[in-house]
């Protein structure tokens, strides 16, 4: 991943669609969206919320304090739910000048991206990328002047096409997902990885002898209880061919965990 | 986890650039061995050369600067002629330091561009890790091309 000029250096809001179709075509980038209130606040609230859909990044490191977000409860539910790698994309407009608009997969939910640079117009994103059968929208908006963002739900067809009337340097978000009788929301519960520490002894650097070779096998459990502790040995032996100097002995723990098929602890 | 794994002990009296050094950074590009530091890419160096004295050996390094080499307490003195290589078109400053497991062993002070080269010597017995390090001087790291000039130990 690599930098760009991005919103802490303030930027004015045409260069968010630029960003899209240059830098980020070539590679994950960071650029540090969702700026509510830190920033120029050109951009409006909602084409803000957009830009982590909009912007591939696969480590989004948002501009604001945690606080901000907190008062902005529609935008940070938004937000909770936005995956940080994707399985399909799909450019459904845009000009680099003018406006973006993306549709990224992340298992079965789509999320859409949508922003626009300059006067208020409506953006349209049409949803021929869906499979058959109904799919329940969830749109999020513009409110009232830097305030929240806006949610509404409606069940859609693949035939359809979202158009949302947004402001100047405005936008919005989506989120897309198969439609069940009953279903009021896309969201699907944030399960937090358990909080996990790994300590090693001798902490400091050790002076390795010769023979690059590590005795003791890995250690496993089936299943391990909140807090409980797992520990290990090894001895390591350096090789007659090892370059000298320091060297970095990976030491890692891995653990499935309800809603996260594997965790890795360093 | 990080292990250390020691070279061979030097033996007799070996240049410091005929080393493995076991860390180096530098302020711009890399160390350059037996030249001056040059720009920043590796071997672009020019003969080091102080106060219009050139040394065959050396190491050509730019501040903020630090190289380590191993002794395994087998030396016992360090001695080189330090300054600022004459390549630099603007004045720069720096001071040297030479370290022995990280206790400070020698300070230069701050030397300028038109100081005359300093020899020094400096007592190593029983150290195991010899650092070379050059500060900005105090005022930025621009045109700091320092040389440890026929940088060398003198070992058991």
């Amino acid at each position: 991943m690599e930098a760009v000029r991005g919103a802490e250096n303030f930027p004015p809001a045409a260069n968010n669609p630029v960003q899209f179709f240059t830098r980020n075509v070539v590679g994950s980038m960071d650029y540090t969206p969702v700026s509510l209130e830190v920033g120029t606040k050109e951009a409006s609230v909602a084409h803000e919320v957009a830009l982590p859909v909009l912007y591939e990044s696969g480590w989004t490191h948002f501009a604001d304090r945690p606080e901000a977000y907190e008062r902005f409860p529609e935008a940070l539910r938004y937000l909770n739910q936005v995956p940080t790698a994707w399985d399909e994309t799909r450019v459904l407009g845009g000009d680099p000048s003018d406006h973006a608009v993306v549709a990224r997969r992340s298992g079965d939910r789509w999320f859409v991206g949508a922003v626009a640079a300059g006067d208020p117009r409506t953006l349209r994103a049409p949803l021929g990328f869906l499979g058959g059968g109904q799919w329940l929208v969830e749109v999020v908006r513009d409110g009232v002047g830097r305030g929240d963002v806006r949610r509404d739900a409606r069940i859609v067809r693949s035939s359809a096409a979202l158009e949302v009337a947004v402001r100047r340097d405005g936008g919005f978000a989506a989120v897309i997902c198969p439609y069940l009788p009953g279903m009021l929301t896309c969201e699907r519960p944030v399960v937090p990885v358990p909080a996990t520490t790994l300590a090693g002894t001798p902490s400091g650097v050790v002076d390795a002898a010769k023979g690059w070779t590590v005795t003791g096998a890995p250690v496993g459990r089936r299943a391990l209880r909140p807090g409980e502790t797992l520990t290990g040995r090894w001895t390591v032996r350096v090789g007659d061919g090892s370059p000298v100097g320091p060297v970095d002995v990976p030491v890692f723990a891995e653990f499935r965990a309800p809603g996260h098929a594997r965790v890795h602890v360093e | 986890m990080r292990a250390f794994v020691p070279p061979p002990a030097p033996t007799g009296e070996p240049y410091v650039s005929d080393l493995p050094f076991m860390s180096e950074s530098n302020g711009w590009g890399p160390v350059e061995r037996d030249r001056s530091n040059g720009l920043n890419a590796g071997g672009d160096g020019n003969p080091l050369t102080i106060g219009g004295v050139v040394y065959e050996k050396g190491v050509g390094v730019h501040a903020p600067s630090e190289l380590s080499v191993y002794l395994g307490g087998a030396c016992r003195a360090f001695t080189a002629t330090v300054g600022l290589d004459d390549e630099t078109t603007s004045p720069g400053s720096v001071a040297f330091r030479v370290f022995g497991d990280d206790r400070l062993l020698y300070d230069s002070g701050v030397l300028r561009d038109g100081d005359q080269a300093v020899p020094i010597t400096v007592d190593i017995a029983g150290v195991r890790l010899l650092s070379l390090r050059v500060t900005d001087g105090g005022d930025d790291r621009n045109f700091d091309h320092a040389d440890w000039a026929d940088a060398r130990l003198v070992c058991a």
